[in-house]
């Protein structure tokens, strides 16, 4: 059990750094440079 | 958040190794029941998998560091900076997901005891070693995302170079700190002496230090006087780059070593591909972007800058020539022209004469002054000091040795030469300013400076004057060695937690001085793997290194002794170094009002 859950941990660390790297990237896209990382 | 999931994920590998759950594949390749708490807990990183998942929470620290520290930073550039992070770390968790899951099971072994963790990792310098050496790897990244944002940006200030530079002397800290450890535990735990061995993963980690090296000097004429900035870019890819490279060569098996406990081929394509994209990638975007941020000034022949110039020609033909040596017995093979091994001879032999003006321009360099020098100032400066660096250690080797040896001679006159010169700026700069004057990071170069000149008398003396001697023993005989009357008191059985063998004890006497060590032969449970745990009498000065060999018949040893003049210099050297740049990482500068000033001379340029 404890296992599995760090692989989701990791696969959900995957998603957050996807997440980290598109949502910016479109902001810079569309120049909208002023929002904020949380 | 992400950085929340990469610790709950190595909570839970740790969780896995603390309950000793070996239908989980990693934990029952790397830990045994037998094995102790401590070790179970380092044993996280023992293999690939572990070690991986380690890099990456490294990583995910870093960003969220650099998140924290960055609050002034200009906002386009931190946003960036955190984007080529955030690739980097979906590069590596890819990795582990597809290549190498430490969380995948199995069911057909059913083991209770687990195939234990490798012999020579179980020694306290595994806690600290690769973890330092990890931290100083991954930081690099953040250097890197801070060149690659700014060539994406399309302009670098010297308030570029006023960010990076902790990033990178943070990075560079941990590196000298876990490359120093490494060698200091190579020493106690491999069993013949040695403390540096030109291993291909060594040179993997002394290249990125190397670099960085030349990197926190070029950042140094970056932030100050506005030049080398794509020079400095492009150390700072270089720096990661090699770490990258330095990973590649551990984990994808093509070279094998000490470290070989991590070899697969597969996941050395999956490395090699990445590698390719982010060195190819970051190198495509310095060929688009460099000509935008070049800036060209006159430079002087005589001034500090050109000395710091030449002192990173100097680091990167060394780094080259490592680099060479290093792969070289990887292209005969690839070419099909049969295996051969490059090792210490090809090492000392390109690595010394190159170190030789390195050192020599570094007695200059601590004393020159920015933007234009003279030689004439330099004379009266350093004249003294160039005739006391002859002298001195002249008068030391035949006082101490009663002897003469022109190599370790000529070693000591580099050492005490970068020692004078760095403690005569020091002296200068005292008179002028007084003790309160004198920044941090100018205290920390010349601290770590010094550190360089010790590690150079330690590596020097305890080359040219250590002796070694085998000999066959039994309890009760005893041997005059280096001036030591050595005894072989007793030796008796030994149980340990995971292991079992022999304990020996050896009495070293010298005019009234006296004292015991303990030299073991260990067979570890699992595997039946032997194990020479040497001991060593150890005093500022001095060393005698104890190794039981092989049991030559019922009551006789073979038995390795060292006797290593001043190799803690070597380790206390590297301390300094780690301590000189730890010193100029917290110089205020750096945090406080520079910071809030920087942020205004970046925006007002936009």
């Amino acid at each position: 059990m404890i296992a599995e859950i760090g692989l989701f941990a990791l696969l959900l660390a995957l998603l957050f750094a996807f997440m980290l790297v598109i949502v910016p990237t479109l902001g810079i896209i569309f120049n909208k440079e002023d929002w904020r990382i949380g | 958040m992400q950085f929340f999931f990469v610790a709950l994920a190595y909570l839970a590998l740790t969780v896995c190794f603390l309950t000793d759950d070996f239908t989980v594949s990693y934990v029952l390749m790397n830990s045994s029941k037998s094995l102790p708490l401590f070790y179970k807990i380092c044993a996280v990183w023992g293999g690939h998998e572990g070690s991986m998942l380690l890099w990456v929470f490294i990583l995910t620290l870093w960003m969220f560091a650099v998140n924290l520290f960055s609050k002034n930073l200009f906002f386009p550039l931190k946003i960036r900076v955190l984007i080529v992070l955030g690739l980097l770390s979906i590069g590596f968790i890819l990795f582990i997901i597809i290549t190498s899951n430490p969380y995948s099971r199995q069911f057909e072994i059913l083991q209770t005891v687990g195939r234990d963790l490798n012999p020579l990792l179980q020694d306290p310098g595994f806690l600290f070693h690769p973890p330092m050496l990890y931290m100083g790897y991954v930081g690099f990244s953040v250097a890197f995302s801070f060149a690659i944002a700014a060539l994406w940006l399309g302009r670098v200030e010297s308030s570029w170079a006023k960010w990076t530079r902790p990033w990178t002397l943070a990075a560079w800290c941990f590196l000298t700190a876990g490359i120093t450890l490494g060698s200091w535990w190579a020493y106690r735990e491999l069993g013949w002496g040695g403390w540096w061995f030109w291993d291909p993963v060594e040179n993997a980690s002394f290249m990125p230090w190397i670099v960085g090296t030349a990197l926190i000097h070029s950042l140094a004429v970056a932030e100050k006087r506005e030049q080398f900035i794509a020079w400095t870019l492009l150390l700072a890819i270089t720096a990661f780059s090699l770490s990258l490279v330095g990973t590649f060569l551990v984990r994808s098996g093509v070279l094998t070593s000490v470290h070989a406990f991590a070899v697969d081929p597969e996941r050395g394509l999956y490395i090699l591909i990445f590698l390719l994209v982010v060195i190819g990638g970051s190198l495509g975007l310095f060929a688009l972007r460099a000509k935008s941020v070049v800036r060209v000034k006159n430079l002087n022949l005589i001034s500090r800058e050109a000395a710091l110039l030449l002192n990173n020609v100097f680091l990167m033909v060394i780094m080259l020539t490592i680099l060479m040596g290093t792969v070289y017995p990887l292209i005969i093979d690839g070419l099909g022209l049969g295996k051969l091994s490059v090792g210490a001879p090809y090492f000392n032999a390109v690595f010394i004469p190159l170190m030789i003006p390195l050192l020599i321009l570094m007695g200059f360099g601590v004393q020159l002054n920015w933007q234009r020098d003279g030689f004439k100032r330099l004379y009266s400066v350093l004249g003294l000091v160039g005739l006391l660096s002859l002298f001195i250690p002249a008068l030391l080797e035949i006082i101490i040795t009663k002897s003469f040896n022109l190599n370790v001679y000529l070693g000591l006159v580099l050492a005490f030469w970068v020692l004078l010169s760095t403690l005569k700026t020091l002296l200068i700069r005292l008179k002028i300013s007084g003790f309160m004057g004198i920044s941090l990071a100018y205290l920390g170069m010349v601290i770590a400076h010094l550190g360089l000149s010790l590690t150079v008398i330690g590596i020097t003396l305890s080359s040219g004057y250590g002796i070694e001697s085998d000999v066959k023993m039994s309890p009760g005989e005893h041997i005059f060695f280096a001036g030591f009357d050595i005894r072989f008191v007793s030796e008796s059985s030994l149980t340990g937690a995971n292991y079992h063998g022999n304990r020996a004890h050896f009495m070293i006497s010298s005019n009234g001085y006296e004292k015991s060590i303990f030299p073991e032969k260990r067979i570890y449970n699992v595997g039946n793997i032997p194990m020479t745990e040497s001991a060593i009498d150890v005093s500022l000065f001095r060393d005698i290194y104890v190794a039981l060999g092989e049991p030559i018949n019922d009551d006789s040893w073979s038995v390795r002794f060292y006797y290593k003049p001043f190799v803690r210099f070597i380790w206390g050297g590297g301390f300094f170094i780690f301590f000189g740049g730890f010193l100029a990482l917290v110089d205020s500068r750096y945090y406080l009002k520079g910071r809030k000033k920087n942020k205004l001379t970046f925006k007002a340029k936009i």
